[in-house]
């Protein structure tokens, strides 16, 4: 293992999980064997992103979130690119989180050039957080697997990128890696310009991209589509798709947005809110707690509620904020809500 | 939080078909525990936890497989996520194979990933699971399994490589 491919590697790790399972001593069991001795507590699930899946003790009832796959705000689209495989194309990816636009992509890698024209690029996010967010792009060109990964950091007054990666053209798919922190621009703006980058690690590669305009960590869309003072943001989007699959259950949080600024509102305690569905015969929806383990600063800002499928359908979950100074409802919104089966 | 089944007082017996679950579930738990938290003296304790958090659901549970296979992986975040002070790695089994030490480099490499990193590479290259079905396990969607497979490997690699 002294060279180590991505397809080495693969084969190491299964090999190693297999030595190591095997290593593992495992006598019989049954259900009415004695208990265990107690070794730990295991009382309830960090989610590893805040506004992610959680499970929360609620009057010493366990609520279990499990076997959900979830469509919402990380992208999952499949972009379909004009044009001749290997030939400049106009490119526009989208996702909740980061736009690229650009007038030609290119990769090139192994003696050959990647535009992803002709092909159709799956376009993916990982919504991280207020700091971290990713843009994956993957496709296949010339009979082998392409991507571009791009990984965006930010703190309260700008975004940029810390790192590029791509595929390295070969059909074991190792990455080349781009690696250097670009793009510092703005919150709320886009960079523009060209780009045209050297591999620094990895097999040789080089990126160009003409008449880029990217942009991270993009403001929600709420704040141009709801009216008011404020403005409900549905962390996972305005449409989920649910799919239940063991006991369904799916968390969520909204964010109450200032408008005017559209960033989240100042006081977050001074709100509350409620929850209703459309037909709780299709998706019941329950406001949660605030799970335990997150970082202090981010319940305040993320109210969480859970949607449980009953079955399929589709229904309206309608979210109401108020003033509780006030009593006065200072937005609302609804997100659409699918159950498959 | 004992880690035994409910409470013997006012317990009706378990279904026939959750003990026979439980019989024939229960190797592949322990052993899935062990990878993902690196850590044979808690495997069965985190194992047994799980199965504890299915039997109330039992008569509701339609996957009980993935039912369990989510819990383990729950139940082994929490435990990781305790356990701050030490860093555990699991034994191999020993072999006369010349690439042992390097074997050895690579678990290390794995013990000392973020859990999720970990998580992804145990669920795909020991339990063989689907992007979409990891992505289930672990409460996400697959585009972050991909990124977090990504991260991972390409950690790994820094790893081990000289």
């Amino acid at each position: 293992m002294s060279r180590t491919t991505y397809d080495d590697l693969e084969a190491n790790l299964r090999e190693l999980f297999r030595r190591q399972e095997e290593a593992m001593s495992v006598s019989d069991r049954g259900w009415d064997d004695p208990p265990l001795a107690t070794v730990t507590t295991v009382s309830a699930i960090e989610p590893a992103r805040p506004k992610r899946s959680a499970v929360v003790a609620v009057a010493a009832a366990t609520l279990l979130i499990i076997g959900v796959a979830a469509i919402g705000a990380g992208g999952g689209r499949a972009v379909h690119v004009a044009g001749p495989s290997g030939s400049p194309a106009r490119v526009h990816f989208e996702t909740q989180q980061v736009t690229f636009d650009a007038s030609a992509l290119r990769i090139t890698a192994n003696g050959q050039t990647f535009t992803s024209g002709g092909s159709t690029v799956d376009v993916h996010s990982d919504p991280g957080n207020a700091y971290y967010q990713t843009l994956e792009l993957t496709w296949r060109e010339h009979g082998v697997e392409m991507r571009v990964y791009m990984y965006f950091a930010a703190d309260a007054h700008d975004w940029w990128v810390t790192s590029i990666r791509t595929y390295n053209g070969r059909s074991e798919g190792d990455w080349i890696g781009y690696n250097g922190t670009r793009f510092r621009t703005p919150l709320g703006s886009a960079f523009t310009g060209d780009v045209d980058l050297a591999s620094t690690s990895g097999n040789r590669g080089r990126l160009t991209i003409s008449n880029l305009r990217l942009e991270a960590f993009r403001r929600p869309p709420v704040c141009a589509t709801q009216t008011g003072a404020y403005a409900i943001e549905s962390n996972e989007g305005a449409a989920i798709t649910v799919v239940p699959a063991a006991q369904a259950s799916f968390s969520d949080t909204v964010t109450l947005l200032d408008r005017a600024a559209c960033t989240p509102v100042a006081t977050p305690g001074r709100f509350e809110y409620r929850f209703t569905s459309s037909d709780p015969d299709v998706v019941a929806v329950t406001a949660m707690p605030c799970p335990p383990g997150l970082p202090a600063d981010y319940c305040p800002f993320h109210t969480y509620f859970d949607l449980t499928a009953k079955t399929p359908g589709a229904a309206r979950v309608h979210v109401v904020a108020i003033d509780v100074r006030t009593a006065a409802t200072v937005a609302q919104t609804d997100v659409r809500v699918t159950a498959k089966r | 939080m004992a880690m035994t089944k409910p409470s013997a007082s006012g317990e009706v017996a378990p279904p026939s078909d959750f003990a026979a679950f439980y019989r024939d579930a229960w190797p592949g738990a322990v052993r899935l525990a062990g990878l993902l938290t690196q850590d044979t003296r808690v495997a069965e304790d985190v194992a047994q936890e799980a199965f504890t958090r299915i039997y109330p659901q039992w008569s509701r549970v339609q996957n009980p497989s993935a039912y369990l296979r989510v819990a383990i992986v729950n139940a082994s975040r929490s435990w990781a996520s305790r356990r701050h002070t030490e860093r555990m790695k699991l034994p191999l089994v020993a072999t006369p194979m010349s690439t042992e030490l390097a074997f050895d480099v690579l678990a290390d490499a794995v013990a000392g990933l973020p859990y999720r990193q970990r998580a992804v590479l145990v669920l795909r290259y020991h339990a063989g699971l689907r992007e979409a079905d990891i992505a289930e396990a672990l409460g996400c969607r697959p585009g972050t399994v991909k990124s977090l497979t990504s991260r991972a490997l390409a950690a790994l690699r820094k790893g081990i490589e000289p």
